[in-house]
């Protein structure tokens, strides 16, 4: 299996064709590699022009996993989500490899942006609005994202836009568990109440307490609880109480989303509508 | 709200109040070329029917349940095409019908909730499509009964989902509520608090927007009287409408807790569910099982929060306390009458076999007047309550400490249990 330092990028390149060209890293990882690429036609021959961003993905293991990635999110077109360029396997030096070419999104990834200081209240509101509205989405579907936190939200136009990235662990409410029983997946310091007890079926209530615990981070400038995941999970702090200088407003809109108990938080729909108001009026 | 759990005969017992705000009519009522053709302008309190598709009766033994599993049978979500549609052209009677295709229903008979997904969106698509030829007011969605202690809830929310998708393609636009069957042998033993099973479903509820809310029956498989009598259920139940009321802002629908219904709506319930009959008043599987028992007549005295025996207890308790313990109402005032004067019983309340008009209008008058707590405010809802049910354990050590004992006729147990949930739920939510 290859690593980021082993994978023959120009191999794979070669591999994937004249089609595609792949340029600078963007992030790497234990199960892939992602970089900036562009697509000048279609499997079909088309003509495009596609921006993208290209993972391969190392581990064999991951493919049942990328494969529900991809159909989850094959029928979906949605402005706060990336969505899928192309799909494919290549052979490398005698390895089949998995590619996924996404929409590349031109902007910053809110952990980033978050480390240069707090966000204001209306880049937050506008945050909250559009993944909001991106949880939403696959919730209608009935998938769950499982691992929203600022690195997979990234900031556009001005950072009044947001799209929610890397489905790469959600799922689907009917599909059987990749996981072991009581195991979870996500990302610690932002997993939910039920996540943490290892709820085999999640709801967007989950993706919601996610989403509330990155927005006050970005309110902040740090992370709500220094990473602490139990704090978060048995007395989450106000918002009001981390930022006093946060509008009321935006603060008790948060402060809901980090409700204990699952039903108390609000559906995602309903945030969505909340948060545009807040970002329209601050 | 106390809705009326309409029978074969649609008519309300004795001289039960005409106000009753509405009924719901159950699959195993009659077959479905009956009901649709029942003329349902003669029963006011039938013009806000709910009807209850009854999933959760999917493993009856056709063997032992023939009557009920025979009517559920005529209904497509259980056995599409089993037999023809009752039509009195062709066969005159019901009773025709049944006796020409009742080894076709038996036979077609699953005995188990189908766990396909294409004949899962069908049969939630006919139950859906039921409701609305019957003029329903909300749609129930079909929903199989809760019997494993599991986090999956998959099978529940797989047949929701169905039930979702069918309101959606028939372009529904009434309230739509999940049918939430459970047995309490799931809900005993566990602190409700913290019952995985019980967060499972709230979760699963709240996140659907779509829903309306949920229409929430125990099952008693545990229980041998009319009434639950176990703090963990009774507080599960409570647990479950404060999410989905306080928390999601979604609406309750209980039914077959007998006058507990009353307790569930302070918890925030907006409708509860009950009748005199026991099996108007709990939900066992075993109380489908063909009987030819006949019902006796009980008198239920809303200030014990339970029903006192007619062959002895009455006259005693009537000897030592008076008519406190008792409440008029037009079929149960005769019945003061008669203690008063000493000419107990009068004859609409002798106890035999099948003489349950009275008490059964007594029971319904009974049963809506505890309804019009629902038209309070919520805070008022609660202290009510709390009041009825401590006055009800105050009576109960009243009858016990004449020496009354509970039976199969008189209830004398239950009440503290009853406060005690009320309590702890209060605590729970904060109220």
């Amino acid at each position: 299996m290859f690593t980021q330092t082993t994978f023959p990028l120009s191999d794979a390149n070669a591999a994937l064709g004249a089609r595609f060209r792949v340029g600078a890293l963007i992030r790497g990882g234990g199960q892939g590699v992602v970089y900036r690429g562009s697509r000048t036609s279609s499997p079909d021959g088309r003509l495009t022009s596609d921006d993208c961003a290209v993972k391969y993905y190392f581990d064999p293991a991951q493919d049942e996993r990328v494969d529900r990635e991809i159909r989850a999110l094959e029928g979906f077109r949605h402005p706060n989500l990336a969505n899928i360029v192309e799909h494919g396997r290549i052979s490398v030096k005698g390895e089949s490899v998995r590619f996924v070419a996404w929409e590349y999104i031109d902007g910053e990834p809110l952990d980033l942006k978050i480390r240069k200081g707090p966000l204001p209240g209306k880049t937050v509101a506008c945050i909250a609005r559009d993944v909001a509205r991106a949880i939403d989405h696959i919730w209608s579907k009935r998938i769950v994202h499982r691992d929203v936190g600022p690195k997979n939200m990234m900031l556009r136009k001005g950072d009044l836009e947001a799209v929610l990235i890397d489905l790469g662990i959600a799922r689907h409410l009917f599909e059987s568990p990749l996981t072991a029983p009581g195991l979870t997946w996500g990302t610690y310091g932002y997993l939910s109440p039920e996540q943490c007890r290892a709820e085999p079926n999640l709801t967007c209530h989950s993706d919601v307490f996610s989403l509330g615990v990155s927005l006050q981070e970005a309110l902040a400038g740090r992370h709500p609880t220094r990473g602490d995941q139990q704090v978060l999970i048995t007395s989450p702090p106000k918002t009001s109480d981390l930022v006093p200088s946060s509008p009321a407003a935006l603060a008790e809109a948060v402060d809901l989303m980090l409700s204990l108990r699952a039903p108390f938080r609000p559906l995602p729909a309903a945030l969505v509508i909340r948060f545009a108001d807040l970002a329209a009026s601050l | 709200m106390f809705y009326y759990n309409a029978k074969y005969t649609f008519a309300l017992p004795g001289q039960a109040p005409g106000a009753i705000a509405g009924g719901i009519i159950p699959a195993s009522a009659m077959p479905h070329g009956q009901l649709v053709r029942r003329d349902f302008r003669k029963y006011p309190y039938l013009q806000h029917r709910l009807f209850d598709p009854q999933l959760y009766l999917s493993s009856l033994d056709p063997d032992v349940s023939t009557k009920s599993v025979i009517n559920l049978a005529s209904w497509p979500w259980f056995c599409p095409g089993a037999a023809p549609e009752y039509d009195s052209d062709t066969h005159s009677s019901v009773k025709n019908w049944k006796d020409l295709h009742a080894d076709a229903l038996l036979q077609s008979w699953r005995n188990c909730v189908p766990n396909d997904p294409e004949t899962i969106g069908d049969a939630a698509k006919a139950a859906v499509k039921a409701q609305m030829q019957l003029g329903c007011e909300m749609i129930i969605l079909p929903g199989p009964l809760t019997t494993l202690a599991t986090r999956q809830y998959a099978a529940e929310t797989e047949w929701i989902d169905a039930g979702l998708e069918a309101c959606k393609e028939l372009k529904v636009g009434l309230p739509v509520f999940a049918t939430v069957a459970i047995s309490d042998n799931v809900l005993r033993g566990v602190d409700p608090t913290q019952n995985p099973l019980l967060q499972t479903i709230t979760n699963q509820l709240s996140a659907r927007g779509e829903l309306a809310g949920a229409y929430i029956l125990p099952e008693l498989a545990s229980e041998s009287g009319y009434i639950c009598t176990n703090r963990d259920t009774l507080l599960c139940l409570l647990l479950l409408i404060d999410d989905l009321v306080r928390g999601a802002g979604k609406t309750a629908l209980v039914n077959y807790v007998g006058t507990f219904g009353a307790v569930a709506s302070a918890a925030g319930a907006s409708v509860w569910s009950s009748g005199y009959y026991r099996g108007q008043r709990r939900l066992k599987l075993a109380d489908f099982e063909d009987q030819e028992g006949r019902a006796m007549p009980r008198y239920h005295s809303v200030k014990l929060a339970g029903d006192i025996g007619l062959q002895n207890d009455i006259e005693t308790a009537y000897r030592q306390f008076g008519d406190r313990i008792l409440i008029d109402t037009k079929d149960g005032h005769s019945l003061i009458q008669a203690l008063a004067s000493g000419t107990y019983p009068p004859p609409e309340w002798e106890y035999s076999q099948s003489n349950i008009a009275a008490a059964g209008g007594h029971y319904t008058e009974v049963a809506y007047r505890l309804g019009q707590i629902a038209t309070q405010s919520s805070d008022r809802r609660i202290e009510t309550v709390q009041r009825w049910l401590e006055g009800a354990v105050l009576w109960s050590g009243n009858l016990q400490r004449i020496g009354m004992t509970s039976s199969g006729q008189t209830e004398l147990t239950h009440q503290a249990v009853w406060l005690n949930a009320f309590k702890a739920w209060r605590a729970h939510a904060g109220l």
